[in-house]
C-alpha cells in the first residue's frame, strides 16, 4: 500500500470515528470503557490497513474488524469485568451494525428534536451531557432523588427516540 | 398487588441505570434475560445506547479534536522535518553545533559531529557567500526597497476596508509543546493521524480582527482571541468557553499563537521593524520578502513572504516563519480563498451559537471547562488550561505581538 492509500485509510478511520464509537458503546456495559476499546479498534484498523481494498466499502470492512476486535476483547475479559455474555453480544452487534448505517440521519434528526424539547427538559439534558455530571451529583444540586431524576432523563430520551423515528419516517426512511 | 415492577418497567429501569450509572452483576444478568427473550428489547437497548453516544457528541462535548489535530499534526511533520534534516548537507547541520562541538537541543537523532577541516571549509564558503550577498545588496536600487514598503502600506489600507477576507491556513511546525503526541508508536500514529487527516483551517479577518474556523468532516469549530489575549472557542452549537490569557496552557497557547492573524498590526510591524524587499514577482502579484531587524523580537518572526495582488492590493498569500520560545520553529501559510462582506457577530463566540447557549468562563463554571477537555481528550488536555494556582495575570503578554 502506497503513501496516498495509507493517507486515505487514515481519513476514512477519522470519518468513521462516530460510528465506531457507537458500535463499541452498544457492546460495553460501562461507558468508561468505550474510549479505551475504541483506541484499540483504531490501532487494529491501522495495522490492517494493507488489507483494505481502496474503492470498496470502508464501513463494511471496518465494522467487521471492529466487531471481531471488540467481541474478542470482551470474551477475554470474562464475567469478572461486567460484560454481556457472548450470545447477547453477538445479537447486539448485529442490531448495532444495522442501526449505525443510518447514524448520520439520526444525528440530523436529533438536532431537530433537541430544538423541540421543552426548555426544562433541554436543561436537564444539557446538565447531564454538557458538564458530564454523574446522576448523583446532578440529583444533589437539583435537590431531587437520584431515582426520580434517572427516570425523568429516561423519559426524555424516550421522547427524543420517538421524535427521531418520526423524523426518519418523514424522510421515508423507517428503520 | 405485589411490589414488583412490571417487566417493561423493570427493563426500562435497567436500561436507564446502564446508560446513566452502571449495573451490578445481578442487574446485568437480569438485563441479559430480557435481551435474550425479546429482540425488541435488544433494539430498544441499542437505540438508547446510540442516542447516548449522539448526545455525548452533539450536546455534551462536541469533540475539540480539531484543536488536538493542530498539535498532533506535528507528529508527521516532525518526521518529515527530521527526514529533511538528514538530507541536508553537512554544512547546514553544522550551523547548530556549539563552539564546544556539543549538539544543541532538538537535533534529530543520528546527528554526527563534522570533522574540523570540513567545518572550516564550510565556514569559508559561508563567509564568501555573505560577502557576495553584501555586495549585491549594496548595489540594490533603493527605490525598490521603498516600493516594497509602499506596496505593504497599500495592502494595510486595503485590508482596512469593510470586507472580510478568508484565508486557508497551512502549517508546518516542529512543536515541542506536546511531546507525548510525538511518539512514533503505531497506536499513537494511528490515532493522531486519524484525528488530523480531514482537518481544514480557515482564518476570517477584517482590519485587525480575526476568527478561526476549523473543519473536520462535517463538523465545525470556531475560535478567536479577545483583545486581552484570551481565547474563546465554541464547543458544539450551544456552548462556548473562554480561557483567559493567564490561564492558557502551553498547547492551547501554541495553537492560538500559531493561527492568530491580526493582519493590520502584523503588516504595520513589518513596516516598522523589518527590512522589506521585492523579489520574484509575477504579472499578477508583488512579492515582498520580510527580514526582521535584530532588535525586533515581538513577533518571533524569522522571516516572511507577502504576495500582494497588483490590481487590488490585497494580500493573496502570506507565509510566516516563526521561532516561538519553547515551542520550536513553525511555518504558517495563509492563502486568500474568498472576499466577502463581514459579519460582525462572527468575531465573538456568541455569533456562532444557537439559542439557548451557555458560555463557560473563569467566572462561571470554571472547572467545567477543564472537565470537558479532559473528558474528551484524556488527562493531557488538562494542560490546556492552567491550574488555578499557577495562573498568573499576563495581560496577554504571552500572545504574539503582531
Amino acid at each position: 500500500m502506497d503513501k496516498s492509500d495509507r493517507r486515505l485509510i487514515v481519513q476514512e478511520i477519522a470519518r468513521h470515528q462516530s460510528r465506531l464509537r457507537g458500535f463499541v458503546r452498544c457492546l460495553v456495559v460501562r461507558s468508561s470503557d468505550v474510549d479505551d476499546l475504541l483506541q484499540e479498534v483504531n490501532v487494529v484498523l491501522w495495522e490492517k490497513a494493507d488489507e483494505f481494498q481502496p474503492g470498496t466499502d470502508f464501513w463494511a470492512w471496518a465494522s467487521q474488524i471492529a466487531r471481531f476486535k471488540v467481541l474478542n476483547h470482551l470474551r477475554k475479559l470474562g464475567r469478572e469485568r461486567l460484560v454481556f455474555d457472548v450470545e447477547v453480544l453477538e445479537q447486539l452487534a448485529d442490531v448495532a451494525a444495522t442501526k449505525l448505517q443510518t447514524l448520520d440521519r439520526r444525528r440530523e434528526a436529533l438536532e431537530h428534536c433537541l430544538k423541540e424539547l421543552p426548555p426544562p427538559q433541554r436543561q436537564l439534558i444539557e446538565m447531564r451531557y454538557a458538564s458530564g455530571q454523574a446522576i448523583e451529583a446532578m440529583a444533589q444540586s437539583l435537590g431531587r432523588p437520584a431515582g426520580s431524576l434517572r427516570q425523568t432523563l429516561y423519559r426524555i430520551r424516550q421522547a427524543l427516540l420517538a421524535c427521531i423515528e418520526g423524523q426518519l419516517a418523514l424522510e421515508g426512511e423507517i428503520t | 398487588m405485589s411490589g414488583q415492577p412490571a417487566p417493561s418497567e423493570r427493563f426500562d429501569e435497567l436500561v436507564s441505570r446502564l446508560v446513566d450509572d452502571g449495573l451490578s452483576p445481578v442487574e446485568l444478568a437480569e438485563l441479559e434475560q430480557f435481551l435474550k427473550a425479546d429482540p425488541r428489547r435488544r433494539e430498544s437497548l441499542t437505540n438508547h445506547l446510540l442516542l447516548d453516544t449522539l448526545l455525548q457528541e452533539e450536546v455534551g462535548a462536541e469533540s475539540l479534536t480539531a484543536l488536538v489535530d493542530v498539535v498532533t499534526e506535528t507528529n508527521p511533520v516532525h518526521a518529515e522535518v527530521a527526514s529533511t534534516w538528514d538530507r541536508l548537507p553537512a554544512c547546514q547541520n553544522s550551523a547548530e553545533t556549539t563552539s564546544s562541538g556539543t549538539k544543541t537541543s532538538g537535533k534529530p537523532t543520528g546527528w554526527k559531529p563534522i570533522p574540523r577541516t570540513r567545518r572550516a571549509v564550510c565556514w569559508m564558503a559561508g563567509a564568501a557567500l555573505l560577502a557576495l550577498v553584501a555586495f549585491l545588496v549594496g548595489r540594490w536600487d533603493n527605490s525598490a526597497l521603498a516600493n516594497a514598503a509602499l506596496i505593504v502600506r497599500a495592502a494595510v489600507e486595503t485590508h482596512a476596508d469593510p470586507i472580510e477576507r478568508v484565508y486557508l491556513v497551512d502549517v508546518a511546525s516542529r512543536a515541542r509543546v506536546a511531546p507525548q503526541l510525538d511518539s512514533e508508536s503505531p497506536s499513537d500514529s494511528a490515532t493522531s493521524n486519524s484525528a488530523s487527516a480531514a482537518r481544514e483551517v480557515r482564518v476570517m479577518t477584517q482590519g485587525d480582527r480575526f476568527y478561526v474556523e476549523m473543519n473536520r468532516g462535517q463538523r465545525q469549530w470556531y475560535w478567536g482571541r479577545n483583545a486581552d489575549g484570551g481565547v474563546w472557542l465554541t464547543v458544539g452549537p450551544r456552548r462556548a468557553m473562554v480561557v483567559e490569557a493567564d490561564e492558557l496552557g502551553p498547547p492551547l497557547e501554541y495553537i492560538a499563537n500559531l493561527y492568530s492573524l491580526n493582519l493590520e498590526s502584523l503588516l504595520a510591524n513589518f513596516l516598522k521593524h523589518c527590512s522589506l524587499s521585492r523579489a520574484n514577482e509575477s504579472d499578477s502579484t508583488h512579492v515582498i520578502t520580510v527580514t526582521p531587524r535584530s532588535r525586533w523580537r515581538g513577533g518571533w518572526v524569522k522571516s516572511a513572504r507577502i504576495e500582494v495582488d497588483r490590481e487590488t492590493k490585497t494580500v493573496r498569500r502570506l507565509t510566516i516563519q516563526r521561532e516561538l520560545p519553547q515551542q520550536g520553529p513553525s511555518t504558517v501559510t495563509f492563502t486568500l480563498v474568498e472576499s466577502r462582506p463581514a459579519d460582525e457577530s462572527k468575531y465573538r463566540s456568541e455569533g456562532h451559537l444557537t439559542e439557548p447557549f451557555r458560555l463557560l468562563s473563569r467566572d462561571s463554571q470554571p472547572d467545567s471547562r477543564r472537565e470537558l477537555l479532559v473528558n474528551w481528550f484524556g488527562s493531557y488536555a488538562e494542560r490546556w488550561i492552567k491550574s488555578p494556582g499557577t495562573a498568573v495575570p499576563t495581560n496577554g503578554k504571552n500572545a504574539i505581538q503582531n
